[in-house]
């Protein structure tokens, strides 16, 4: 083992030690959802396990804000430190199963203070994340407008926004964690406009233009915050 | 997570048609303006006439060159996601969303401009190294 291993191993106990957690909220009630979904969990969530921290999962009939709040406000749910989720949003709200409410603007404080949220949804950076920001929310990253993609290419578009989560995974700041989620962005545009896939790497672009978090603006919280 | 690079080589697998075909296609699609700006030029004669794109269009010349590039295509239908639920658009109601100027039609026209910039970019890539 290299020292480096070592140090990994060293950082899987201390978290394992610490028991600390993530809150994963996906819904997958139709098509849509359900393709992120089944990306997530094959992809995301495993660098969360492996580095030593606990997923509770409020997925599928879970992701209801009965059973998130409950999560996040009971005595275990203190060791949560990271918000992750993909489900339907707009400005005000992010949705789970049916599109019923989990979280919208107003008093979120018990939810998300002390905490890095990460929303693969539709608009909800433009009011829901400053909000979020303005309750103690330490970072949130998410979309101002309509999260995009092309059926048929569903796995390079959410490849790119899981590369928040796997970042943040590793421990990287909210800083770090922007610049790699944007190299991975540019460098699938850049390889589509090669294979002449433009209208997929318009789209595409598009969403990274879309994407809020701390290196962007204050509003969204601090660029040194990490999980 | 898979590496963009072995996502799209699998994509290159799957895909029914090759590169050059789609690089093609564009070629022969409405891209821009003569310099009158007025008549519609092709990429391939923009290219040809070494006329630069998009950066001096106003919004209406946009607008136009989308519905005109959406009306050449053969099959067009964009589905985008209203109150949660999937709202499928065809060629037709596309158009009268930009002539509206929506806010969906106004995202439609930046897609297509974009896409027209990528397959502008690529052309002239393609012709710096004398493909």
């Amino acid at each position: 083992m290299t020292i480096w291993d070592w140090f990994k191993w060293f950082l899987y106990l201390f978290r394992r030690l610490l028991g600390l957690k993530i809150i994963a909220i996906d819904s997958n009630w139709e098509s849509i959802t359900e393709a992120a979904y089944d990306y997530r969990q094959a992809n995301v969530y495993k660098h969360f396990k492996i580095r030593g921290f606990k997923i509770v999962r409020a997925q599928g009939s879970n992701a209801d804000e009965t059973y998130v709040e409950a999560q996040l406000t009971s005595r275990k749910g203190k060791k949560i430190v990271y918000i992750t989720g993909v489900g339907h949003g707009n400005y005000d709200r992010y949705t789970g199963h049916n599109g019923d409410v989990v979280f919208q603007v107003g008093d979120n404080r018990k939810l998300v203070n002390n905490r890095v949220v990460h929303l693969l949804s539709c608009r909800t950076a433009r009011d829901l994340g400053p909000d979020f920001v303005n309750d103690g929310c330490k970072a949130f990253f998410g979309y101002t407008e309509n999260f995009s993609f092309y059926w048929g290419f569903e796995d390079i578009f959410f490849r790119c926004d899981s590369e928040i989560d796997k970042r943040f995974a590793y421990g990287a700041t909210a800083n770090i964690v922007y610049n790699k989620t944007k190299n991975i962005y540019e460098e699938a545009v850049d390889a589509l406009i090669d294979e002449g896939h433009f209208y997929v790497a318009a789209v595409l672009q598009e969403d990274l233009d879309i994407l809020r978090c701390p290196s962007i603006h204050a509003n969204y919280g601090d660029k040194n915050a990490r999980i | 997570m898979k590496p963009i690079k072995k996502i799209m080589d699998e994509k290159k697998k799957e895909s029914k048609r090759s590169k050059e075909e789609r690089i093609a296609e564009q070629m022969d699609l409405i891209a821009g303006f003569d310099e009158d700006g007025e008549t519609l030029l092709t990429l391939k004669q923009l290219l040809e006439r070494k006329i630069a794109i998009l950066a001096e269009l106003n919004e209406i010349q946009k607008g136009n060159l989308t519905k005109e590039r959406i009306k050449a295509q053969e099959e067009y239908k964009i589905v985008i996601i209203q109150d949660g639920k999937p709202k499928e658009y065809d060629k037709e109601e596309a158009i009268k969303e930009i002539e509206d100027d929506t806010k969906f039609g106004k995202q439609l026209v930046k897609i297509e401009m974009r896409a027209v910039e990528f397959a502008f970019k690529q052309a002239m890539k393609q012709n710096r190294n004398g493909d």
